[in-house]
């Protein structure tokens, strides 16, 4: 299972390689993240309440970033236990572009989950990473930019590059977080 | 396991006081999903609010254009039922095509449409027959009640009270089982309605949802042949070790050509 995504980010390669670096604005817009700390430069330690249907659990994910070549690229990867149910680990491959209309985020995301969570739970676990991916990117561009729109559903041109780049890179950011905890 | 308060109110106002004072409560229907949720410690509800006590809402009963299911109504209740035989046989197959016997002697419709799973059967009644969700505060057209995986328009706190389905002219769903499970990888839900054709889908997406490019093709001619050449985009479906969006997306396809037939047969 595999999510992709690319983002026309109308910004510096370099600023949006800092946007990914704020721990309070990822923690104001991971849906259920209760804290995000910085632990090194490589670092961050996640606590996240995931709420999806009938899963309400608290989890403690890692996330680890890999590969860095700044600011072009580097792999995100992050690891979560739910203790005796399972694990879940992922990874983004995240690349930024430098084009004539700025930046061009893309990201190929894959997950994977294990133990008694695999069994019961890998059915839904495409399904609640769109999920909260898409309820994050709703949250970061509103934290923003309240007119912000979801990209490649607005119109170029408008004024509103720079919520993008929160969305993309705070995207891959999102669904690394997300399996860890969403496996069910 | 670790501790909660079980509470079995015998009246709404019981329940609903009861989820008002704590934050974490949830309710229980049938406990299909919920329990073994809560034994994986993927939910740690504060308490339980079981609604198997609660008077009227295990009752089937025919209106005469329409037939209302209680929410704490088992799905062997309604694979046996008469009532439900007599308006909407497609109704009671879908029932009887659910889980395996245990499951269709706990778990409830209420309690399979307010979960809404991905793969539930009843989500693609609901949509198909065009049914009404009655919560104890308000009625839900089926078109506004899916919204996402497991998300309805239902608030926190409300509880269903019964599901009622308009009889439809004829109504026939047609579901790929997974073999383990019998959750539907696909089911189809195709009904002629007093509002027209529709065409449910349960399983392939997120929830149920309406395919209304089969919809209009069928208005036009009734036939599985019209259905040939539609195709069904695999972008939004979901993949997983039993199914990939692609093959889902095929599927819906087959799976509606087949009620299709069923129904001219």
């Amino acid at each position: 299972m595999e999510i992709k995504g690319e983002y026309q980010i109308r910004s510096s390669r370099g600023d949006v390689w800092q946007a990914l670096n704020d721990p309070e604005m990822l923690k104001k817009c991971i849906p259920g993240c209760e804290s995000l700390e910085k632990i090194s430069d490589t670092e961050l330690a996640a606590t996240v309440m995931a709420s999806i249907g009938p899963v309400r659990a608290r989890f403690n994910t890692r996330l680890t970033l890999e590969n860095l070549n700044p600011p072009e690229s580097y792999t995100l990867v992050g690891e979560s236990k739910a203790g005796a149910a399972g694990f879940g680990r992922g990874s983004a491959d995240v690349t930024l572009t430098e084009n004539d209309d700025g930046t061009l985020l893309s990201y190929v995301a894959d997950f994977r989950v294990g133990g008694k969570l695999a069994q019961v739970g890998s059915r839904l676990v495409l399904g609640a990473t769109r999920k909260i991916a898409n309820d994050f990117f709703g949250n970061f561009s509103r934290e923003l930019d309240p007119g912000a729109t979801r990209v490649g559903a607005d119109d170029a041109g408008d004024g509103k590059v720079t919520p993008r780049i929160w969305l993309a890179v705070a995207g891959a950011v999102a669904v690394l977080l997300i399996w860890w905890f969403l496996l069910r | 396991m670790y501790e909660f308060n079980y509470h079995r109110p015998t009246s709404l106002d019981e329940a609903r006081k009861i989820l008002g004072d704590n934050d974490e409560a949830k309710l229980l229907a049938g406990g299909m999903t919920l329990l073994p949720t809560m034994k994986m410690r993927l939910a740690s509800p504060s308490d339980l609010v079981d609604l198997s006590n609660i008077e009227g809402l295990a009752d089937i009963s025919d209106s005469g254009d329409a037939i209302e299911i209680g929410a704490m109504v088992c799905h062997a209740e309604v694979a046996a039922s008469d009532v439900v035989r007599a308006a909407i046989p497609a109704l009671s197959d879908l029932a009887d095509s659910i889980g395996d016997a245990q499951v269709r002697n706990r778990g409830t419709i209420g309690g399979s449409v307010a979960n809404s799973d991905p793969a539930a059967d009843y989500p693609a009644a609901v949509l198909g027959l065009n049914a009404v969700v009655k919560t104890d505060r308000r009625e839900i057209s089926a078109d506004d009640y899916f919204k996402a995986l497991f998300e309805t328009a239902l608030e926190p706190g409300e509880i269903v009270i019964s599901v009622r389905f308009a009889k439809p002219e004829r109504a026939a769903y047609s579901k790929f089982p997974n073999p383990a499970s019998r959750y539907a990888v696909v089911g189809v839900m195709v009904a002629e309605t007093a509002e027209g054709i529709r065409v449910a889908v349960t399983g392939a997406a997120a929830c149920a949802y309406r395919v209304t490019a089969m919809e209009d093709a069928l208005s036009k001619d009734f036939s599985a042949g019209a259905l040939e050449g539609i195709a069904v985009d695999a972008a939004d479906l979901l993949s997983d070790l039993h199914a990939s969006a692609e093959y889902r997306a095929h599927l819906v396809g087959v799976m509606a050509r087949r009620a299709v037939r069923q129904l001219i047969a």
